[in-house]
């Protein structure tokens, strides 16, 4: 008690004299004895005193193997990670300080796990007889979920409420500590949080698994999240988007991505997504790591992939990894659902478009699974009722999508995977000309794990975007048929050495476009016009190191070496380099055979990712990467209409090459509740195509006539700040950005805006979000989504005249105009089913308010002449009121 | 937890609405600027020019506002020239006898503005204009819609086959066609009420008179109970590749004349001018049509920007318009009646005299009728 007070006087002088090394002199002992009685004899024989509660050092003994260290590194050795320091004062005293702060953290954890009825399991490793203080000990084991059997990824494993480890795809952690107590706990979104009561005196495993809550309140965040991913890198929760507004009953994954800081929409009826001033063809949309083309449903009104069937999704903006090429802007890359290896479950839903089922479950215990889900819309009659003035009483919209996954367990190490992913759409607008897009994506891929620290997988894996265009009109009946077809073949690699994860592999990719076959489809029409088909190989070559330089310092660094080879056969045709490039100023042209190489490009893409942690809440981050871009999307509509054109590079297209630097700033506050951020990018984008005015592009042989490249520039502010945790969360962002073009060619024709810097289709300088979600009670949410952007530019006619009886416009110079702001909000209640674990269906109730305000937000502005020599302009809004909607769906 | 408990009782009615709003651009300031229509062929002349300004959005263009005062002037490539007269507010022309376009020459239209400004046209080759080798229609039933979507209507279309005469292998044309159709009513049949019956009041022109007893009498032939009616086609039609077929025009779409009553109380007749213009006139044309084939379209294409052949002198004021300078040969074919493979229901027996059943409608008769 005499030598606790002492302690604790010293403490509150804080005075620390420098003294002679009293701890130098070398250990000698004959046969282990405990601490205590050691630094007693110490005491004896030398002029120093050591003050110490006698119940801490007991545990810990000197051996013999001690002999010949100093007493300070012996010491030290001892009580490595027990929490126990010494200090040295006046010369001739030395103090043991305990941190107290474990053992109470230990006991405050137990008690809140208690009063919250978390199931607390006692688990006891070795022999307590054999507890050795300050022993090190290995704990390892798998986390799998319950349900299904299936290993998880990203749980977080903690030890007296640190964050110590965390399970890797194969669901196996592994961590080292002192023997003695510890609460363990294993955490994960949406599944309750598993507490062990873990006494470990030895090596040892802990397998758990863990159970899927249907409803969380406070639900758990992957810690630290903000702090710890890539710069520009995001994880979606599933959970977030299934409680989330909706349109029309459709969960969307897209309008989810959409309220990510730097991400935007020209408007509902657009497809896919601009990223930091990008076109909506420079986001990689990777489906089971098969690129997906089509991104959406119904013109852009839905996304393509059903929720029900998505396990992750990770998104990148910026500081891209060097696994992932071919698009300059961004990556969303979606992993769907594996089977269940031990009893089948199901999912489905009823909407007002569209209903969905899923079903998982084993083919054989254990080793092989299934999981299959379907999407199809069953009705007309909402569009149908759509009161505009394009005649919607003919309008039709069917789609379906659907997903399957097959697995089969070979061996612990080794894992076929059969994955295939369809979507098929069918709408038109009046009853004439219906656009028939499809997708599909199908692979096998073999994961193996040669040891912990050396796995991959090789993948083999088949893709296709087509889409018709079919007129049924008598006489003038036709069929546009567009398709590409893309087999590829890839190899990943993962090994991990001391603080080295390096990540290598290789990948290939062959297209085939057919740019467009319109034939007549009736007796009657007699049109017919097929383009020759076009062959491109796309290669690339990957590796990359994260190296864990110290605690705070990770640099990801690493290279891509893409190659492209445009194949024949085909026709290069040469124009006239003293004339614009006109399909009249033709001079010549060179035909190629099958397998001839019509132009190769190549480029290495150095990638650069890095973290310094400033301290526990708070980190700064830097992303620097070029992307190769070697297919364009041609269009020259705003919005991605469903009869665009992907174009691949040839002696005329030059691959785009995308530079962009990012840097950010990362602070959590109030112990993690609250997290914000701010990140800044600039991005220079080479060889973007823009068209021509007047250009055509569906069936048009001398494409190259009709488009011109430029160079964009885009460059922006994010600003993010979320409460992540409690009854409430929710996120604001703020992005200011601009996305700039510039065309300037040789010859009047070949320039835009001549020559001068515009903006581009998609330049939308301010962009706020605010979602929110308010939990009433375990079961019932209240949740919303506030979004506003600054119209999208627009080119507008300022004076019209009339030439021989026709009206022409006078435009105004292109994207000179805005169309006005876009504001909107949504709102949803959502109601879960019961919290039972046990129960035969799990129903949730989402009902959904879209665009509350009825803003009329305007998609375009267009112009009409009223026969009569009036030119009038218009703003069309294509949602024009607020949109109720319901929905049901279950599990079971 | 009950306390909490929401219930919903949600009565869903879907009221989705898209709509068009008028938008009111009103706040943009609009700068108006000189316009140039203008034409040179080989023709008998006169040749006319007309100069207007650029009307801004809600404004009439119908009825712009002329330029008078201009000195406009054509000239060749041998150094003659002719300065055209102002034949009313804005519309100037040349001489009956003045200058006369010719195949092989180069023609350049010359503007000077009364306020000092001057403007011009590149010196453009007049072409030969090549042949229209045959001018053809198809009846096709249900193929056209009118005003209503849901009500698609028979018609002819009307096909266009072609070919220059090879001097070079540019194939620049534009298409225009007007339609010809007659007109008959029954003037002498006309009526009036008087209290609860109706006596014969026959237009004068008709040549009938009433006679007592209300008998109608013909004392003359009628002058209006026959017209003619032209329509302009207001497209912009263009020579395109994907209708070229070793250097010829094979099967290009020119019009589509609907199955109507009205227009088919006899024939139709349909003829088309082939110019062959300049690649500055060719461009303007180009950019018109791909604006005209963008109307209407809910994926809105991009604006295009529509520039002339005329330019300032000075460089610096913008100006609209085009300058052709055009080879032209024309051919016609008559659409029958009998070529509608069924019976046309009789019309309604109209008693007003002919010119006033159209707006343009004239008793002369033409020359190919």
């Amino acid at each position: 008690m005499k030598r606790t007070l002492l302690l604790i006087t010293f403490l509150l002088l804080g005075v620390n004299i420098k003294a002679q090394d009293l701890l130098s002199f070398k250990v000698e002992v004959e046969q282990s004895q405990p601490l205590p009685t050691y630094l007693l004899a110490l005491e004896e024989r030398h002029d120093v005193k050591f003050f110490f509660a006698e119940e801490w050092l007991l545990p810990f003994e000197i051996t013999i193997s001690a002999n010949g260290k100093t007493i300070r590194d012996a010491l030290n050795l001892i009580l490595e990670d027990s929490g126990i320091h010494f200090e040295e004062h006046f010369g001739y005293a030395i103090i043991f300080v305990k941190d107290p702060r474990n053992e109470e953290r230990r006991d405050s954890i137990l008690r809140v796990a208690t009063i919250t009825r978390k199931s607390v399991d006692q688990t006891i490793i070795g022999d307590a007889r054999s507890f050795k203080p300050g022993k090190r000990v290995q704990l390892k084991g798998i986390v799998k979920d319950e349900v299904s059997g299936n290993p998880m990824k990203d749980v977080i494993v903690m030890l007296n409420d640190r964050e110590v480890a965390s399970t890797d795809e194969y669901g196996a952690y592994k961590l080292v500590t002192i023997s003695g107590g510890y609460i363990l706990s294993f955490s994960y979104p949406n599944y309750r949080e598993k507490v062990i009561d873990l006494r470990i005196y030895d090596d040892g495993d802990v397998n758990v698994f863990l159970e899927e809550t249907p409803v969380i309140l406070d639900e758990v965040v992957v810690s630290e999240q903000a702090l710890t991913n890539r710069i520009g890198e995001s994880s979606l929760k599933m959970t977030d988007l299934k409680r989330s507004p909706t349109f029309l009953g459709e969960r969307d994954l897209v309008k989810q991505i959409q309220l990510q800081p730097g991400v935007t929409t020209v408007s509902e009826v657009a497809t896919g997504f601009n990223v930091r001033g990008g076109g909506v063809d420079q986001n990689l949309v990777l489906y089971d790591n098969i690129p997906v083309f089509n991104t959406s449903h119904a013109f852009g009104f839905f996304t393509a992939f059903n929720s029900e069937a998505i396990q992750q999704v990770q998104f990148y903006r910026g500081g891209i990894p060097s696994q992932f090429g071919g698009r300059a802007s961004s990556v969303l890359d979606i992993t769907s659902k594996e089977g269940a290896y031990d009893q089948w479950h199901g999912s489905g839903g009823i909407g007002i478009i569209s209903s969905q089922l899923a079903l998982s479950g084993p083919i054989k215990r254990d080793t092989a699974s299934i999981h299959a889900s379907f999407r199809t819309s069953y009705s007309n009659w909402l569009l149908q009722s759509i009161k505009s003035d394009y005649d919607l009483r003919y309008a039709s919209v069917k789609f379906y999508d659907a997903s399957i996954k097959l697995t089969q367990k070979f061996t612990a190490r080794t894992k076929l995977t059969l994955s295939a992913y369809s979507s098929s759409d069918e709408f038109s607008l009046t009853n004439d000309t219906t656009y028939m897009p499809r997708n599909l994506a199908s692979s096998i891929k073999l994961d193996h794990i040669f040891n912990e620290k050396f796995f991959g997988s090789v993948t083999a894996s088949f893709g296709q975007f087509s889409y018709t265009m079919s007129e049924p009109e008598e006489h003038q009946a036709f069929e546009l048929k567009y398709e590409i077809q893309y087999p590829s073949l890839r190899l990943d690699f993962h090994v991990e050495k001391q603080k080295h994860k390096i990540s290598f592999g290789a990948q290939s990719t062959l297209y085939t476009f057919q740019p467009g076959d319109l034939t007549g489809s009736k007796n009657s029409s007699t049109v017919n016009f097929i383009m020759p088909d076009e062959k491109a190989l796309e290669s690339g070559l990957y590796i990359s190191d994260a190296l864990e330089i110290s605690n705070k310092l990770l640099i990801e660094a690493g290279a891509r070496y893409s190659m492209y080879h445009r194949l024949g056969q085909g026709v290069t045709y040469l124009y006239d380099d003293n004339k614009a490039r006109e399909p009249m100023n033709i001079k010549d042209s060179i035909t190629y055979t099958g397998g001839d190489v019509m132009k190769m490009y190549q480029g290495l893409e150095p990638r650069l990712s890095m973290r310094y942690t400033l301290n526990d809440n708070s980190a700064i981050k830097f992303g620097y990467n070029r992307i190769f871009q070697y297919l364009h999307l041609v269009t020259n509509t705003a919005a991605v209409a469903p009869v665009d054109i992907w174009q691949t590079s040839n002696e005329y297209f030059k691959p785009q090459r995308a530079d962009q630097v990012s840097l950010g700033y990362y602070k959590n506050f109030n112990n993690n509740v609250y997290e914000t951020f701010v990140e800044s990018f600039y991005k220079e984008v080479q060889n973007t195509l823009d068209f021509k005015d007047g250009s055509q592009l569906i069936l048009n042989k001398h494409l190259e006539t009709a488009l011109i490249s430029g160079h964009s520039t885009s460059y922006g502010v994010e600003l993010s700040a979320a409460k992540v945790k409690g009854r409430l969360t929710g996120t604001f962002s703020y992005t200011f950005s601009r996305s700039l073009r510039q065309t300037d060619g040789r010859f009047p024709t070949e320039r835009i805006n001549d020559g001068k810097t515009y903006s581009s289709n998609y330049d939308q300088p301010h962009v706020g979000t605010v979602t929110w979600r308010y939990a009433f009670s375990r079961r019932h949410f209240f949740a919303g989504t506030f979004t506003y952007h600054t119209g999208r530019p627009t080119s507008l006619p300022t004076s019209f005249y009339q030439i021989d009886g026709v009206s022409i416009p006078n435009f105004s110079e292109r994207n000179k105009f805005r169309i006005p702001d876009y504001h909107r909000l949504d709102v949803a209640f959502i109601i879960e089913g019961n919290h039972k674990r046990k129960k035969l269906l799990d129903g949730t109730w989402i009902v959904s308010f879209y665009n509350v305000y009825s803003r009329k937000n305007a998609y375009s502005l267009y112009f009409e002449d009223n026969g009569k020599g009036m030119v009038t302009t218009y703003k069309l809004s294509v949602i024009g009121s607020i949109i109720p909607s319901v929905t049901y769906s279950f599990k079971f | 937890m009950k306390k909490r408990a929401i219930i919903f009782g949600v009565v869903i009615v879907i009221v989705a609405s898209s709509c068009v709003d008028k938008f009111d651009l009103s706040g943009f300031k609009v700068e108006n600027h000189l316009v140039v229509d203008g034409l040179i062929t080989n023709d008998h002349g006169p040749y006319t020019v007309e100069l207007y300004m650029s009307s801004g959005i809600g404004d009439n263009v119908d009825h712009p506002e002329y330029v008078t005062d201009a000195i406009v002037t054509i000239k060749n490539d041998l150094g003659e020239s002719e300065i055209l007269s102002e034949a009313s507010d804005g519309i100037y022309r040349t001489a009956e006898d003045g200058l006369q376009g010719e195949i092989g020459r180069k023609y350049q239209l010359l503007i000077e503005l009364p306020d000092g400004r001057s403007f011009q046209s590149p010196m453009d080759e007049m072409k030969a204009p090549g042949n229209i080798d045959d001018l053809f229609f198809e009846f096709k039933a249900n193929s056209i819609n009118g005003n209503d979507i849901a009500l698609p209507q028979d018609a002819f279309w009307v096909y266009l086959n072609s070919s220059s005469d090879g001097s070079d292998d540019q194939h620049l044309f534009r298409w225009r066609w007007n339609g010809t159709y007659k007109i008959k009513t029954y003037p002498e049949l006309h009526v009036v009420a008087v209290g609860n019956s109706f006596i014969p009041r026959p237009f004068p022109c008709s040549g009938y008179i009433v006679e007592e007893g209300n008998v109608l009498q013909k004392i003359r032939d009628c002058t209006c109970c026959e017209c003619w009616k032209t329509e302009y086609g207001g497209s912009a039609l263009i020579s395109k590749n994907e209708f070229l077929e070793g250097g010829n025009f094979r099967r290009v779409p020119i019009t589509k004349v609907p199955i109507l009553r009205k227009i088919f109380e006899d024939g139709y007749y349909v003829q088309v001018e082939q110019m062959r213009i300049s690649e500055s006139a060719y461009n303007f044309w180009k950019l018109a049509e791909a604006y005209q084939a963008s109307g209407g379209n809910i994926f809105q294409p991009n604006a295009v920007q529509i520039k002339g052949n005329i330019s300032s002198t000075e460089g610096s004021d913008e100006v609209f318009g085009v300058f052709s300078v055009a080879g032209v040969t024309r051919k016609g074919v008559f659409l029958h009646r009998w070529n509608i493979p069924y019976g046309l229901a009789e019309g309604p027996i109209v008693t007003s005299p002919c010119y006033s059943v159209e707006v343009g409608a004239t008793t002369t008769k033409p020359i190919f009728w």
